[in-house]
Order: C-alpha cells, then sequence, then structure tokens
C-alpha cells in the first residue's frame, strides 16, 4: 500500500526519479550509471549492446520505473572510455557486471539482467562471477535477453555455429525475446539447447515481423515502432513469465 | 579543393568496398538438396541444373544489403546469358504478396531469375544460413565451391570472374539445362 502511495507521488511531481551518478568499480574507474529510481522489490540491470546504451533504452527505463520497476542503466563503455562498437563489446569485463549487481543486491532483493545482441555476453559471465560467488544467497531472478548474440564468432555460410563457453556454463533463468525476421530466429532451438546443457530454464516470445534493434533502427516499420513503444510492457510481461 | 574532392572520391571508394563481402573459396562439397517451389508455381531442384554453376541466394525484402546486391545479380544473369549459369533466389519466410511488392520496385533492372519460396526455413537450415544475404556459387558438377555471407556487387570483375572461371568448357551439342 505505501509503494502504491509513492508510485503516485512519484506520477504526480512528474514521473519516477533519475539519478546519473557513477558507481566506483574495482578496476577503479566509474560506471557511469542512470538510475531510474521506483518503489517495488524488482530492480533491472539494463546491460549495453554492441550498440551502447541507445536513447530509446533510457526512454523504456524511464517508462519501467513509472510502472514500478527500478531500472538502471549502465555505460559500460563510457566506464572504459571505449567507443560503442563490437569489438569493444568483447573486451568489456564481467567484473564491472558483478560490481553493478553487488550494488543492485544492495538495493532491491530481486534483481533481473536484461541486454540486447552481443550484450548477452556479458550479462550471462557477470551472472557466472554473482552465482559463484552468492549464488545461494542472492541468486539472481533471471535475465532477459533480447535478440541474444551468442556466437563464438561469426558463423561461416554452410558451417554449424559456435557459441560462447559461457553459453553452456549458465544456469539461470533466461527469457529471449527474438524477431522472426532475423537469421538469428532460425537458430533458436540450437541456441535453447545450448543453454539448456548448462542448466538454464530458457523460454522464448517469438515477435511476428519484426528484425532485431527493433526498438531504435533508423528503418524501423510502423510495426516495430509501434513494439519498440511497447517495450516496457514486453519486459514487464516477460519478468511475470520467467517468475 | 581538388584535394578535397579527391579524398572525399577515396572515402566513398573505401566506404563502398568496405560495404561489400567478399566471395571466398571454400573446400569443395556436395550441395545440400534444394526443391522448392517458385514464386512463379513451378518446383525447382537444384539436381536439374547439373551442368550449369548455380548462384544460390538466400534472401529476404526486409534485409537492406540483400535489396541492394539484387539488382546486381540481374545484371550478372544478363553478362552470362546463352552460357551455362543460373540464378536461385531463395526468400525466407514471406508471403507472396511481399515479395512481389518488393520486386515490383526494382523498375530499371526488371527481376527475371527465379525466386524460390522457403515458407519453413527449411532449406535455410540444409544450407545452414546464418546472415542474410548468404549465397553459394555451387559449380556444374554439384559442389560448393564459393561462398560468403553479406551483400556483394555480383557484377564486378572479382565475384563475376570467379563464376566465370568455373563455367564449363561449351561442348558441341549440349544444353544448358532447365
Amino acid at each position: 500500500m505505501k509503494a502504491w502511495w509513492v508510485l503516485c507521488l512519484m506520477l504526480l511531481l512528474g514521473g519516477p526519479a533519475r539519478a546519473q551518478e557513477p558507481l566506483p568499480a574495482a578496476a577503479g574507474e566509474d560506471i557511469p550509471l542512470t538510475r531510474h529510481a521506483a518503489p517495488g522489490r524488482t530492480l533491472i540491470l539494463w546491460l549495453p549492446s554492441e550498440h551502447g546504451v541507445m536513447p530509446q533504452e533510457q526512454a523504456a527505463a524511464r517508462r519501467l520505473a513509472a510502472r514500478g520497476y527500478e531500472t538502471w542503466v549502465a555505460d559500460l563503455y563510457g566506464a572504459r572510455f571505449l567507443p560503442a562498437v563490437p569489438s569493444s563489446m568483447d573486451t568489456l569485463p564481467a567484473e564491472d557486471v558483478y560490481t553493478l549487481l553487488a550494488a543492485a543486491f544492495r538495493h532491491k532483493p530481486r534483481v533481473w539482467l536484461l541486454t540486447a545482441g552481443r550484450g548477452a555476453r556479458l550479462a550471462l559471465e557477470g551472472a557466472r562471477l554473482w552465482s559463484e560467488r552468492h549464488g545461494r544467497q542472492r541468486p539472481i531472478a533471471g535475465a532477459i535477453l533480447l535478440y541474444p548474440n551468442l556466437y563464438a564468432a561469426q558463423p561461416e555460410p554452410g558451417q554449424d555455429p559456435v557459441y560462447l563457453p559461457i553459453t553452456r556454463h549458465t544456469r539461470l533463468r533466461i527469457h529471449i525475446l527474438q524477431g522472426d525476421r532475423s537469421p538469428w530466429y532460425w537458430t533458436l532451438d540450437s541456441l535453447r539447447g545450448e543453454l539448456a546443457q548448462g542448466g538454464s530454464r530458457v523460454s522464448v516470445q517469438v515477435l511476428p515481423g519484426i528484425r532485431d534493434r527493433f526498438h531504435f533502427r533508423e528503418d524501423a516499420t510502423p510495426a516495430e515502432r509501434a513494439l519498440g513503444e511497447r517495450l516496457p510492457a514486453l519486459i514487464i510481461q516477460a519478468l511475470h513469465t520467467t517468475s | 579543393m581538388t584535394y578535397r574532392c579527391l579524398a572525399a572520391c577515396l572515402l566513398l571508394l573505401v566506404t563502398a568496398m568496405a560495404g561489400a563481402a567478399e566471395l571466398k573459396a571454400v573446400t569443395p562439397r556436395a550441395a545440400p538438396e534444394l526443391v522448392l517451389t517458385g514464386l512463379d508455381g513451378k518446383t525447382y531442384d537444384l539436381r536439374a541444373f547439373r551442368g550449369q554453376v548455380v548462384l544460390v541466394n538466400f534472401w529476404a525484402t526486409w534485409c537492406p544489403p540483400c535489396r541492394a546486391e539484387m539488382p546486381s545479380m540481374q545484371r550478372l544473369k544478363t553478362m552470362m546469358r546463352d552460357r551455362p549459369f543460373a540464378i536461385l533466389a531463395v526468400d525466407m519466410a514471406e508471403t507472396e504478396k511481399e515479395i512481389r511488392d518488393f520486386l515490383a520496385a526494382f523498375k530499371d533492372t526488371p527481376i527475371d531469375f527465379p525466386i524460390l519460396l522457403d515458407p519453413k526455413g527449411q532449406a535455410m537450415k540444409a544450407w545452414k544460413v546464418h546472415v542474410f544475404p548468404t549465397s553459394f556459387v555451387v559449380d556444374a558438377q554439384g559442389m560448393i565451391r564459393y561462398a560468403v555471407a553479406g551483400g556483394v556487387e555480383w557484377d564486378d570483375a572479382e565475384p563475376s570472374g570467379r563464376i566465370e572461371s568455373l563455367l564449363p568448357a561449351p561442348q558441341p551439342g549440349a544444353g544448358t539445362g532447365p
């Protein structure tokens, strides 16, 4: 009841509180972090994809908070002074995710990871570090992966895909959101199989007529733009599906 | 001013080159089965093209590099007319209307090679396609000789030369298949 009043008050005052403050990382650098505060027990930790932190993702995070789900958006590229490109993505250390998780768990009891594309590697490796150190006491609620890319390298035409080792060394609840207008849609079965080998429980929601990066692509179709607008609702639905 | 123009041209050239994927030679291996219905209602079987070099292209209307390379495929086909060469373009699980609307936009270079329909992605899985577009060049014996993931300017000297090098020497009285 108290949380409801806080939410109403926040809405009256023009939306949820938003704070931009760095979080000290283990290696000494600060992780730029935008905290979209909300009451409730849940915290969503939004990790960047290979495209960086997109304004559309910040907007979705703001709307998640307005609906009562505190959401932190971490700019892990900024922490390392790296450009947001795929080659930088694979150098981002999972230790930074661990640091973020530790801060998140100090704040809320239920913590989810959320990311897109190649950010899946970072999320799973961070989750594994957390699980090794604190998994039994404070397990991560799950991970929501938008069109995850967990290939070890871009598969050659005619060859089977090879996945990153973390794919089969993860034990987590995972919900995948995948558009069917993507080549990755056709390899969902093999990805599910790889994830299941580590003990992950995987659920998949197929998004019909949708391409990857739908929520921020410049050439988005009307259907993709509409779904991009509904992204917070999709994420909330995923939280409930996976819980 | 001249230097600026030169620099701009060079930048454009580098950008264009960076955008095109490279057709790579692969260890020859037998092409998987490919039997699909075309947009024209006919059944196409890759085995019936034995004796011809076949460019098998996997694409979708929503994929920008697929759209970009399609006119160059048509120009390649025109370049190779009267030669034992064919193109089979496999569309990934789209409706006939979507494909027809898409093809109608190519007014300057009308597409007249067969468009095959793969509604359940069976061919895509069998050929292990992970990126759109992906293309394979199958030689006259039914072996995959080249492959590429990404868009190609097919009528450029390098890819067209590679395809040409696979064309069987003309034999008196030999047909060119379907």
